[in-house]
């Protein structure tokens, strides 16, 4: 995939996320949650770059690593800000699930790595790749839990953020 | 009187230093000479290995002034026709190769290549035909793979046919887009057998790869009594940056773990690397190993011992032709450091082989402009060069 594609799919991720006047001053959280996000997303790409180097196609340069395996980065950050900024207990959820996600992930990976590559590299490849995906599975899964005092009991002003995913057939 | 309370940073320090530093240990220094200089009259033939010298431009590089003063003196003195070679162990032209004619960098990246075609336009390596061989590191492909990559390549590869052309001996080996190996006899004692080692870390297809060890294998068990250097960019060991202990913190630790999953493709624990290693191992327990497997790539002077049945002799790291980086102790390491120079095998007569790895200061990398007088820089750093190890490999 393109990286302008990438881009895209962050700003319409952004775009879903309309920050409502009151919680827009709360900075700190959405601080916080982009700063995770930029942990995260890195460690993600991290993964990928790994997965690649698996599958014989290398990063030869730098210049390679800015290309389209760096925008879960920006992807990570972006959605982290606008999530601290706008539900606080949703970030909360996200990074405990990106935690949980990443460790059970890196876990099966690295049994993984260790059944099916040469060491001292497979076990530590198995583990990386385990736990990006983990961590982005946990992330998402975070995302989208629907905590059970939501609904009516919610607070007035509680942000709302519509997540929609369209599938192309 | 109270006793102070060590503070907490303190106590962090004190448990995790001797942690990071036992992490890089330092390689071994200069060693006492175990062989003078060798007399002419009983040498056969001499092999100056010099790496990653294409950073430096024409009238820049206090090494390249020293090799092209010790390459003439070693082609008068021998007084025969090719006696004397260069090996040029990749990168020669950084950052990224010859770029197309036109293109923003070509007039730049010539000249690079230019300073070390300049080191055989002396008029006793030009009479005594003293060669030099031009072998492709990752930075001569460009640092890419594929047919990008190849077209820098080539484009080298035309330039340096362009000095053969005008009576410098000069080669490419393997010719572009060849992994070779491309062997050359000299003398009675030695075979050099040269290989693009970025070809087999770049290349998809197996096939080809197969013939490459084949090859290698070939030109071992062929050599007979001649005494076997495998040649290329790619270190078979190395205590550097790409294959020795790299510090956590390195490129904030990105760069640390994508070394611990083998996914950095120029170090020598990336599968594709590994795979060239352990093609070679095979082809050496089948076929025999050879004496040296001089290779560049690491910027620094090693000199490493077999560890293993199945390894060269000797694994020589001649990388510091024009930047210096990091060495750390690896295994079989009797010499290693981050200091600027080359070295020189000398076959002799009677079957001795004697190594002599020469150095000059650190600050004499490069005499650049703008950083005092480039005049005296290069005559104070060729005159500062002297033998830092010595040793008989045979």
């Amino acid at each position: 995939m393109q990286p302008r594609r990438y881009a895209l799919l962050a700003l319409l991720a952004l775009g879903f996320l309309r920050p409502p006047e009151a919680r827009a001053q709360d900075i700190l959280p959405a601080l916080v949650g982009g700063a995770t996000g930029l942990v995260a997303g890195g460690y993600v790409s991290i993964g990928i770059v790994t997965f690649q180097a698996r599958r014989g196609e290398y990063l030869y340069s730098t210049d390679d690593a800015l290309g389209w395996h760096a925008s879960p980065i920006l992807v990570g950050s972006g959605v982290g800000f606008m999530i601290g900024l706008l539900d606080q207990e949703r970030l909360r959820r996200t990074v405990i699930g990106g935690a949980a996600g990443g460790a059970a992930g890196t876990a099966v990976g690295v049994l993984l790595g260790l059944r099916f590559w040469d060491p001292p590299e497979g076990k530590w490849a198995g583990g990386v790749i385990g736990g990006a995906a983990g961590l982005l599975l946990g992330s998402i899964v975070g995302v989208l839990w629907r905590s059970e005092d939501g609904g009516e009991e919610a607070p007035t002003d509680a942000a709302r953020i519509p997540i929609g995913v369209r599938i192309s057939f | 009187m109270t006793r102070r309370q060590p503070s907490t940073l303190r106590v962090v320090l004190a448990l995790v230093l001797p942690l990071v530093t036992a992490c890089r240990r330092p390689p071994p220094g200069v060693q006492p000479s175990e062989i003078g200089e060798p007399n002419a009259d009983s040498v056969e033939a001499v092999l100056f290995l010099i790496g990653d010298a294409g950073e430096a431009l024409p009238g820049q590089s206090p090494i390249l002034a020293r090799l092209t003063r010790d390459v003439e003196a070693w082609s008068g003195g021998l007084g025969r026709d090719s006696a004397v070679s260069i090996l040029f162990l990749g990168d020669n032209v950084y950052p990224v190769g010859i770029h197309d004619v036109g293109v923003p960098g070509h007039e730049q990246d010539t000249l690079r290549l230019r300073a070390q075609l300049d080191v055989l336009a002396g008029p006793n390596a030009r009479r005594y035909e003293t060669t030099g061989y031009f072998m492709a590191g990752n930075h001569d492909w460009g640092n890419m793979p594929g047919t990008a990559g190849l077209r820098r390549l080539q484009n080298q590869e035309r330039k340096i046919e362009g000095a053969r052309s005008a009576g410098l001996l000069v080669k490419l080996v393997p010719e572009a887009g060849s992994p070779g190996p491309h062997v050359v006899d000299i003398g009675e004692r030695i075979r050099i057998a040269f290989m693009d080692t970025h070809w087999w870390l770049q290349a998809r297809s197996t096939m080809p790869k197969e013939e490459l060890i084949q090859g290698v294998e070939e030109a071992i068990r062929g050599a007979g009594e001649r005494h076997v250097v495998l040649a290329a960019h790619h270190p078979f060991a190395s205590g550097g940056m790409h294959g020795g202990p790299l510090p956590i913190w390195e490129g904030l630790g990105i760069i640390w773990l994508l070394r611990q999953t083998g996914s950095l493709v120029q170090d020598l624990n990336s599968v594709v690397y590994r795979d060239l290693l352990f093609g070679l191992k095979e082809a050496f327990a089948r076929s025999g190993r050879p004496l040296i497997f001089a290779a560049g790539h690491d910027h620094s002077l090693q000199v490493l011992e077999d560890v293993a049945p199945d390894e060269p002799f000797w694994n020589l790291v001649s990388g510091a032709g024009s930047k210096v980086t990091d060495v750390a102790f690896a295994r079989g390491m009797l010499y290693g450091a981050d200091v600027p120079g080359y070295m020189r095998v000398t076959f002799m007569t009677d079957g001795q082989v004697l190594l002599h790895v020469l150095a000059t200061s650190d600050q004499f990398a490069m005499c650049e402009e703008g950083h005092g007088d480039v005049a005296k820089c290069l005559q104070d750093g060729a005159d500062g060069f002297r033998t830092v190890f010595a040793r008989r490999l045979n």
